[in-house]
């Protein structure tokens, strides 16, 4: 128990945290995303080579990263 | 999605032409492969959109609380399981009587969904396990049409139709958790395999098939399906005289290492030797021996005449284990059919022997109409589809025309065999479909590929316009003319919306009730759900002892375990004949007889299902004549079904009732207290359509514990022996003189119609 | 009938009022394994120059507050007032809170439970004062508390319409460690139907104790007695409502600054605590009386009114989702209507769940870089003119993980919380687990429901990434064996 956090509470600026993708488009963000990442494997996985691994991994894996995340939002699994 | 890929320019466009052609195709199916999974399981899921994500009927209540089991408690203890809280009080060995491939599989989600740092709920991994099941099912009829036939068509076309049949629907909703649900993927790529592994005499491919064989075992009874149909195709194929390696080398390693596999279940164990279900597939095993044994001995000593005398001894051979067969069974060793193997092939014999049996609706032969129901227009694509195979006759072709036939018999004699008949249907159906397609929009003239690709989508209709383009430039006869394809694809297009749009109909309005909640409709046309069992059940669970003790009829048994969670005594595991006639008997009986059998049965409380407020026709009343009928094959002094008719032989619940229907315990529950609902004499009984008699039943040794809302579950409290050791009725009859006396005085008599 | 017995004998009586059997030997010393003084005796440096008792048992749970005027009649300055309970009242009061009367600007009472012999049946709660009290001095304080499980019902068992009867035991002198020179008890009750009460003899103007006044029974006001003096009192009074206890509320709040989003999740195992039915359930009694009379003592509906901005409510039990309910959201309020699948009737039990979402906004805020402030109601539960009563509820934070750093304040009385800590949980995409704030309070009653709980802590940026970092990598991982299992071949050579 800390007495001083209801006045720090009272008096902290007044923003409130907002996150960086709105609860509306978290679906569309995260299957557009999920989308091209998915394109990108496939296209990876008609060519596997040393090249394509980080020309085509890489974005792949990032937008599968944040794809995944924002489409667990978007269900309703607030992670 | 397809176009759209193959039409994007940029990077992607870029690496596919660098990619080779085929690679590109095999994206493209695999593209298409996921779209028809897609589509699967989003027809599977209107029940969950409608109401929620919940277990239906009854079997799968069962299945899931094993689940639950085997989550909290681990394999091994699932092995081991006993369950004292059904069949009190006998109680059941579950662990070693259930196909635990269904369980086991939904456990090994879970885990798997747990170390990947996605913990699903066990519930909605139950629930939504059949339609994911039916994406895999889809590629796996993909696969197996491949093999017999060349179109690439024809295996896309398949697994549409796979994906959205109702007959494969009707057992792979969301929420219907049951074997089915698995064991159709299973069963169509353990066929998959074995084609396999025939056409290639391959050991690997055999062993995969006993592997998945060994699965399918494990996970539903329909087993006996694989088990009597490979044989059988070996067996035919041997007649045509196509004895082969390959087939040798097959199934020997399929029988081999499936006899093997199914026996590591405790449920099957030693039956693959022991009963006459799986002696086609020995006597197949021993008959393969023998052959490849001529076989070699013929390509050895090059005889016309002892070739003959071969045969000879070879038929005897065959005769011989036939009659030790038969000699086996007679003297116990082999068991012989059971009932409901007999009742595949006289339809009136589980009637006559088995009323459990035959009280199952799903058991009752199918009537012609379901066929048109489940399968649309693929039924009359099947004989089409059957007879291109005629026209090939491979060692394949030859598996499917056997499926056809073996499915189409057992389709006819018992409703939830369509299941079974589905995966060759829409084999069969896809391959006459492709083949009138290929034939009329492929056109055997020279500049054709760009059109074959096209062909290969399954886009018909993209095709068609193709291939009026060209034909404007050639002449135009026959099958060549834009008139004909048009035609054709047009008609064959539209046949297949209207097969797409029946299949949504009746998944939507057929298949996709759970059962445990009602929908119905409010006067100003919004949803009113009638959640009348959850509501008693909930009650249950919540304010009766632990170890209360449920008496109903079996239907409800799995019901009451896994939403209530109390102890029953008959549910749908219906193992014990006798244990669910007493149960019958209890129900069928005067209260004077069905009190002991409380008693002695330690029941604490009788459910009982009753539709006559709200109309709702699966009650108790109607399934009574089966209570009776069950009842009587035990005790056919003491229960006898002519009593419980009407002298006209009319099965009445209203005044005109017979006197041991009226005295019934089941009638009294069902109707006890009914009539102060209504006006004096207006009592009225929505399913029968009947005026209930104006004197109500009255009830000594049971008191209302319960009744739904809608009055569809009523639940009784069995009376404890009378304090001063009168019996129920004596003492009933000494409270309401007293109470009369007292109620004179005060105010007035209480609602309670007793007299 | 009065009763005006020396501070030796004050443990017998208070657990005669109680209820509870023990007699005064309990509380000798049974064993001497106890250093604790079990016969700890407040030190008689108050007295109480007025006291004014008043007791509201117009919900479900007892609601009382002690006005009183102390003053220090020893020699040194104190700080240290000391309230008595039975053991059997200590189990069941809750939402300790002390103000000073005269000026609201004095804060900083600290009330705790002392901790004296467990076995013995007199405890204690010991009001801290903000500053000793000089000698002679006075100062005026407003103690109120509430006790849950007050009442039992009488007749025990009833029929399904009928009306039904508590009663309440307490004592009408307030128990008191000091001697009382003036006092008054008042009971407040629901309505006048008040067919038993125990009649004292009275002192000066009166004839007898209580007064009735309406709903109301006033005993006193009643010249000096002694510290501990106890007279027994008991009243039964209709109270035709449900008894509603819950036994175990668990609340989940979880955090999500990916989702922008708090999701709420409480867990109830509710008993109607009220008159049990004499017979078994009647259906079509009931589905008549809900025609004409709604007044009845099972528990039909509950309304819980939501902070503005709640969205997608759910209502389900052990068994699924429960379609009697419904949710209104709308830019003035929230609020979630349920019905249990059936009318909670007296020792009848009903557990369920209940959820939904909020935006963040309305509840998070960024203090500065790398630390949030985050406040919430401490409770939600329904809101209900006959109140609620809560044995156990545990309140957990679901911070997001890598939050660090973790610091709470609740405005609810720090005597009802019992236990804290914090803790890792893994849920979805979690990989080394969520910091979990639990907190344990006992005994909070409906009134408390506005209390506020804010929760600071630290969450970096770099805690921020780390989900997605993890399932980049773990594709990465997957690319990286595809492209090196296509470089190995597996096939026997056929050659």
């Amino acid at each position: 128990m800390d007495s001083s956090l209801l006045e720090i509470w009272q008096t902290a600026p007044g923003s409130p945290f907002l996150p960086t993708v709105g609860k509306g488009s978290q679906f569309l963000v995260g299957f557009v995303l999920l989308l091209l990442g998915l394109s990108l494997t496939g296209a990876f996985a008609l060519n596997r080579s040393l090249v394509t691994l980080p020309v085509l991994g890489i974005p792949a894996s990032l937008a599968i990263a944040y794809g995944t995340v924002y489409m667990f939002c978007a269900v309703g699994v607030y992670v | 999605m397809a176009v759209a890929t193959t039409a994007s320019s940029g990077p992607v466009d870029l690496l596919i032409n660098v990619g080779k052609n085929q690679s590109t195709k095999t994206l493209l199916r695999v593209i298409i492969l996921c779209f028809i999974a897609g589509a699967a399981i989003a027809s599977r899921l209107f029940s969950v959109i409608r109401f929620e994500s919940i277990i239906h009927e009854f079997d799968p209540w069962f299945n899931f609380r094993a689940t639950k089991y085997l989550v909290a408690n681990g394999f091994y203890d699932f092995w081991d399981w006993f369950d004292d809280r059904t069949w009190h009080p006998l109680g059941r060995v579950t662990g070693g009587t259930l196909y635990p491939g269904l369980m086991v599989t939904s456990g090994v989600i879970y885990h798997l969904l747990r170390a990947l740092t996605v913990p699903v709920d066990i519930r909605n991994i139950c629930v939504l396990l059949a339609p994911a099941c039916s994406g895999l099912t889809a590629f796996a009829t993909y696969l197996l049409t491949n093999e017999m036939t060349t179109s690439s068509s024809a295996g896309l076309l398949a697994a549409a139709f796979m994906g959205i049949a109702p007959g494969y629907i009707s057992r792979s909703v969301a929420g219907s958790y049951d074997n089915e649900a698995i064991a159709i993927f299973l069963l169509v790529f353990t066929f998959y395999l074995w084609i396999k592994a025939l056409k290639l005499g391959s050991v690997l491919w055999g062993a995969l098939c006993a592997l998945f064989y060994g699965y399918m075992v494990a996970s539903w009874g329909g087993y006996a399906f694989i088990t009597c149909l490979v044989p059988l195709h070996a067996f035919v194929l041997i007649c045509m005289g196509r004895f082969s390696m390959r087939l040798y080398v097959s199934y020997t390693t399929w029988y081999a290492l499936g006899t093997l596999a199914s026996m590591q279940i405790p449920f099957v164990g030693f039956l693959p030797v022991r009963t006459s279900e799986h002696m086609p597939a020995l006597g197949i095993f021993g008959f393969l021996q023998l052959v490849a044994f001529l076989e070699y001995v013929r390509s050895a000593i090059p005889s016309r005449q002892f070739q003959t005398f071969l045969y000879v001894a070879l038929g005897g051979i065959f005769g011989l284990s036939l009659l030790g067969l038969v000699g086996l069974t007679a003297g116990g060793y082999i068991a012989p059919w059971s009932g409901r193997f007999y009742s595949l092939w006289d339809t009136g014999y589980a009637k006559i022997h088995i009323p459990i049996i035959a009280s199952v609706s799903e058991h009752q032969p199918t009537a012609w109409p379901a066929f048109f129901f489940d399968l649309n227009m693929l039924i009359w694509l099947f004989p089409a589809g059957v007879y291109l195979c005629f026209q090939k006759l491979e060692d394949e072709h030859v598996f499917i025309i056997v499926y056809a036939l073996f499915g189409s018999y057992f389709a006819g004699v018992m409703v939830r065999l369509m299941l079974t008949l589905t995966p060759v249907v829409c084999v069969a159906a896809a391959i006459a479909v492709s083949q009138l397609l290929d034939t009329y929009l492929v056109a055997r003239s020279p500049e054709v590929p760009d059109t074959e690709e096209e062909a290969s989508d399954g886009h018909a209709k993209k095709a068609s316009k193709q291939g009026g383009l060209r034909a404007s430039s050639q002449p135009v006869v026959g099958i060549y003319n834009v008139v004909g394809k048009g035609f054709i694809a047009g008609a064959m297009v539209l046949y297949l919306l209207i097969f797409v749009q029946h299949c949504t109909w009746v998944t939507s309005n057929a298949y996709s009730s759970p059962s445990v909640v009602l929908a119905s409709r409010m006067p100003d046309g919004s949803q009113h759900i009638i959640d009348d069992y959850r509501e008693a059940y909930q009650w249950l669970r919540q304010n009766t002892r632990e170890d209360a003790k449920i008496m109903s009829w079996w239907d409800y048994g799995y019901q009451i375990g896994g939403m209530a969670d109390r102890p029953t005594l008959v549910d749908n595991n219906t193992w014990n004949n006798t244990h669910i006639a007493t149960v019958g008997k209890a129900m069928a009986s005067r209260e004077e007889v069905s009190y002991p059998i409380m008693r002695q049965h330690e029941v604490d409380y009788v459910l009982v299902v009753f539709g006559g407020l709200l109309g709702y026709s699966g009650d108790d009343i109607n399934k009574f004549l089966w209570m009776v009928r069950i009842a009587e094959g035990i005790w056919p002094d003491e229960v006898k079904e002519r009593d419980y008719f009407t002298p006209r032989g009319e099965y009445r619940v209203d005044s005109e009732a017979s006197e041991t229907m009226k005295n019934s315990l089941m009638y009294k529950m069902s109707y006890y207290n009914y009539g102060s609902l209504f006006p004096p004499g207006q009592a009225q009984d929505r399913v029968r359509g009947a005026r209930l008699p104006e004197q109500g039943p009255v009830l000594n040794t049971l008191e209302e514990a319960y009744t739904s809302e809608n009055w569809i579950i009523r639940i009784y409290k069995v009376k404890d022996l009378d304090n001063v050791g009168r019996d129920h009725a004596s003492a009933a009859s000494f409270e309401k003189g007293h109470k009369k006396k007292k109620a004179s005085k005060k105010r007035g008599p209480r609602v309670l119609r007793v007299d | 009938m009065l009763n005006i017995t020396l501070y030796d004998s004050v443990i017998a009586c208070l657990s005669l009022l109680s209820s509870v059997a023990a007699d005064a030997n309990a509380a000798e010393p049974s064993s001497s394994e106890s250093a604790s003084p079990s016969t700890f005796k407040p030190p008689q440096v108050f007295k109480n120059a007025n006291l004014v008792h008043v007791i509201s048992l117009e919900k479900n749970f007892a609601k009382e507050a002690i006005n009183v005027l102390i003053e220090n009649v020893s020699t040194e300055p104190q700080d240290e007032y000391f309230l008595p309970f039975t053991s059997s009242q200590m189990e069941r009061v809750g939402g300790f809170e002390v103000k000073d009367r005269k000026d609201p600007d004095v804060v900083g009472f600290v009330a705790e439970a002392v901790e004296v012999d467990p076995s013995s049946n007199l405890q204690y709660y010991r009001i801290r004062l903000p500053k000793p009290l000089a000698p002679n001095g006075q100062q005026t304080l407003g103690i109120s508390f509430y006790y849950l499980e007050a009442f039992t019902p009488l007749p025990a068992a009833i029929e399904q319409s009928e009306k039904q009867y508590l009663v309440y035991s307490f004592s009408a002198y307030c128990p008191s460690s000091y001697p009382t020179i003036k006092q008054k008890t008042e009971v407040k009750l629901p309505s006048s139907d008040i067919p038993d009460y125990t009649i004292i003899a009275a002192s000066g103007d009166e004839k007898e104790f209580p007064v009735k006044q309406g709903s109301k029974l006033t005993y006193g006001p009643f010249p000096e007695v002694p510290a501990g003096a106890v007279s027994p009192a008991k009243v039964r009074y209709e109270f035709t409502k449900p008894v509603t206890h819950v036994s175990q509320l668990e609340r989940d709040i979880e955090v999500s600054h990916w989702g922008g989003n708090i999701a709420f999740e409480e867990r109830y195992t509710l008993y109607n605590q009220g008159a049990n039915l004499s017979a078994q359930f009647n259906r079509v009694k009931w589905a008549q009386s809900q025609y004409f009379n709604p007044q009845t003592y099972a528990l039909k509906e509950m309304k819980f009114p939501l902070k503005v901005g709640s969205k997608d409510a759910y209502f389900t039990d052990a068994i699924g989702n429960v379609s009697t309910s419904r949710f209104r959201s709308n830019k003035r309020e929230a609020v979630l209507e349920l019905k249990p699948r059936y009318p909670v009737f007296g020792g009848w039990k009903y557990p369920f769940t209940i959820g939904w979402n909020a935006d963040s906004r309305r509840f998070l805020k960024k203090k500065s870089d790398d630390t949030y402030l985050l406040n919430v109601p401490l409770l939600e539960g329904p809101k209900q003119a006959e109140g609620v009563g809560y044995e156990h509820v545990q309140v957990r934070v679901l911070l997001p993980e890598g939050a660090e750093n973790v610091k709470f304040y609740t405005t609810a009385p720090e005597s009802s919380i019992t236990e804290h800590n914090v803790h890792l949980e893994r849920t979805y995409l979690d990989t080394i687990g969520r910091t979990v704030l639990t907190i344990k309070a006992r005994n909070l009653v409906d009134d408390l429901r506005d209390r506020e709980l804010i929760v600071s802590y630290d969450y970096s940026t770099v805690a921020i990434l780390r989900k997605p970092f993890v399932i980049f990598a773990s594709m990465m991982a997957v690319f990286t064996s595809m492209w090196a299992i296509s470089k190995v071949d597996v096939k026997f050579s056929t050659k």
